[in-house]
């Protein structure tokens, strides 16, 4: 079992396999060795974000490790598991957490997961309602907008 | 806050809630992040990330200047298949027999003898004309060619006869000229541009018209033995190609064509193209073979590509595309299966993308004669496909 601490102390003791999805972890505990029984400290994740993190790591236990980058594949955001869809009904507050969480824990599918959720939250929506969603203020001027609009006018869906 | 009842207080605490719960994210997040973000979006939606704000405007053009490259680079063009939503546009009753983009237009000529011009963004209509097919005949072959002010069309017809068709710069007047006899039976190919128009015909004519002169300069019988199908022009170089399989290539000076040379290939010819900038030809044949035929030699060249392809394929290269652009080089092949992208030189053109994915979403792109333009921006950064099919439908496709 490997022992972890949060930002505000709190310490989660989870399991090596649970703990390896997390490339940090993983070299650290490469790193101290495996006898050292001192916790590992995450300074950077608070505790109510680690449970999170734990909670899908939990989920992903048993998946096969990730494949590496195949730059030919094309990206698409729909392929997301039901289940992950369903971790992800967050606030956006929490889903930014987890975002920085897994980018600080080095765990790519978490990373990708909330990437695509947030692309998936944008897709689709015009630009009034993606200000109302994420609760942004136009800071442009009417005359900047019409000019960004034409410069995108070739690429905009007809 | 004193004077408002409890229940307004618990609905401001659930409105200030939700308020601070929703975060502008892209702008909070580390640009890697952001980006990482933007890069799952299809590229209509970046550029609608691009008009949320300034803070996003700077996230999507630092990845949407990287997404434009990668739309149009050839690499990337697998994007194409989800991101590029085609625009169809029902123009003629019959097929399209021929379509040509010229300055702010799509020209097509249907076999319903009706020629149209459109918007190359949208296909909306510009103006449309019916081409009287009792003074030339059924409609055989038409080409366009763009001056300062102004767009003229040229329509040939199986009855000997062509026809000039002058359209204002605001679209809205059609002057129709007198029409010409100039061949012993049908016009079967047309060129024109702004000192001349070529015309090939049945009886295997080639026939050069000054429209300064106002009359014929120059009459070749090296197609003899043929039909003239096809006239290509760019640039100051010409090609012809007959039924007999013989290429003519031809320089085109002010004064007239003068013959380079002529290949015989294997099969007739049932496509041309003359990429600018490259001193080379490339045909396709009825048995799909792929030539290319540098200008200043005789030697043809059979493409390795040839045997790829059960249809016929018309090659279309990109005009005016200068070299180390995007577009140089490159070319779109349009088959009964679908659309491929290819990029390459004499010696062999590499497939880098396909478009065949629609062909089974309803665009109706297994047609048996496709014909193409391609129409580009003037920048050179971006490019549209116009396809015309068997049942007289516009497809445009924006790269």
């Amino acid at each position: 079992m490997v022992k972890i601490t949060s930002s505000d102390n709190q310490e989660f003791t989870i399991s090596k396999e649970i703990a390896n999805q997390s490339v940090l972890i993983k070299n650290m505990l490469e790193d101290v060795g495996e006898s050292d029984d001192q916790p590992i400290p995450l300074p950077n994740v608070s505790g109510a974000i680690l449970q999170k993190v734990i909670e899908y790591a939990t989920m992903h236990k048993d998946d096969p490790p990730p494949a590496p980058e195949d730059e030919t594949k094309l990206k698409t955001s729909e392929d997301i598991e039901e289940r992950d869809k369903e971790f992800m009904q967050l606030d956006q507050g929490t889903m930014f957490e987890i975002i920085l969480a897994a980018n600080y824990l080095d765990m790519k599918n978490l990373l990708d997961l909330g990437c695509k959720t947030v692309a998936n939250m944008i897709k689709g929506k015009s630009v009034e309602e993606v200000r109302k969603l994420f609760n942004i203020v136009n800071d442009f001027t009417p005359e900047e907008e019409e000019q960004i609009r034409k410069e995108n006018e070739w690429c905009e869906d007809r | 806050t004193n004077h408002l009842p409890l229940s307004s207080l618990l609905n401001l605490e659930t409105k200030l809630k939700s308020l601070i719960s929703k975060r502008n994210i892209l702008s909070s997040l580390p640009l890697e992040l952001s980006q990482r973000i933007i890069a799952d979006l299809p590229i209509h939606s970046i550029a609608s990330v691009a008009r949320v704000c300034q803070s996003w405007n700077r996230i999507a053009e630092s990845d949407f200047a990287k997404a434009k490259d990668a739309w149009i680079h050839w690499s990337n063009w697998s994007h194409l298949k989800y991101t590029v939503k085609p625009v169809r546009k029902q123009a003629h009753a019959g097929r399209v027999v021929a379509l040509r983009s010229v300055r702010e237009a799509v020209v097509s000529l249907g076999q319903d003898a009706v020629v149209e011009l459109h918007n190359p963004s949208t296909l909306r209509k510009l103006v449309k004309w019916s081409v009287d097919v009792d003074k030339i005949g059924a409609v055989s072959c038409m080409d366009a060619y763009a001056d300062g002010s102004s767009i003229t069309v040229v329509v040939g017809g199986f009855s000997r006869g062509y026809q000039l068709f002058h359209v204002s710069d605001d679209f809205s007047d059609v002057i129709p000229y007198p029409p010409m006899y100039l061949h012993m039976n049908s016009v079967t190919a047309v060129s024109i541009d702004g000192d001349s128009i070529v015309s090939g015909g049945a009886d295997g004519m080639l026939v050069e018209f000054s429209l300064e002169k106002n009359q014929v300069i120059y009459r070749s019988e090296v197609h003899r033995n043929g039909s003239i199908s096809i006239i290509k022009k760019e640039g100051i170089h010409l090609a012809a190609a007959s039924t007999d399989c013989l290429v003519s290539i031809w320089r085109k000076s002010l004064d007239t064509l003068t013959l380079v040379h002529t290949v015989t290939l294997a099969h007739p010819v049932y496509s041309i193209t003359l990429p600018s900038f490259q001193q080379l030809c490339y045909c396709t044949t009825i048995k799909s073979e792929l030539y290319c035929i540098p200008i200043n030699a005789q030697t043809p060249n059979l493409l390795p590509q040839t045997l790829q392809y059960r249809h016929r394929v018309a090659l279309q290269g990109f005009p005016s595309s200068p070299p180390n652009s995007f577009f140089s080089s490159s070319f779109v092949a349009i088959h009964s299966d679908g659309i491929e992208f290819w990029k390459g030189d004499a010696s062999c053109l590499k497939q880098v993308s396909t478009l065949d994915s629609y062909t089974t979403k309803g665009f109706q792109l297994r047609v048996s004669d496709p014909k193409a333009c391609i129409v580009q921006s003037k920048d050179g950064r971006r490019a549209s496909l116009v396809v015309g099919n068997g049942e007289g439908a516009l497809i445009l496709m924006t790269f």
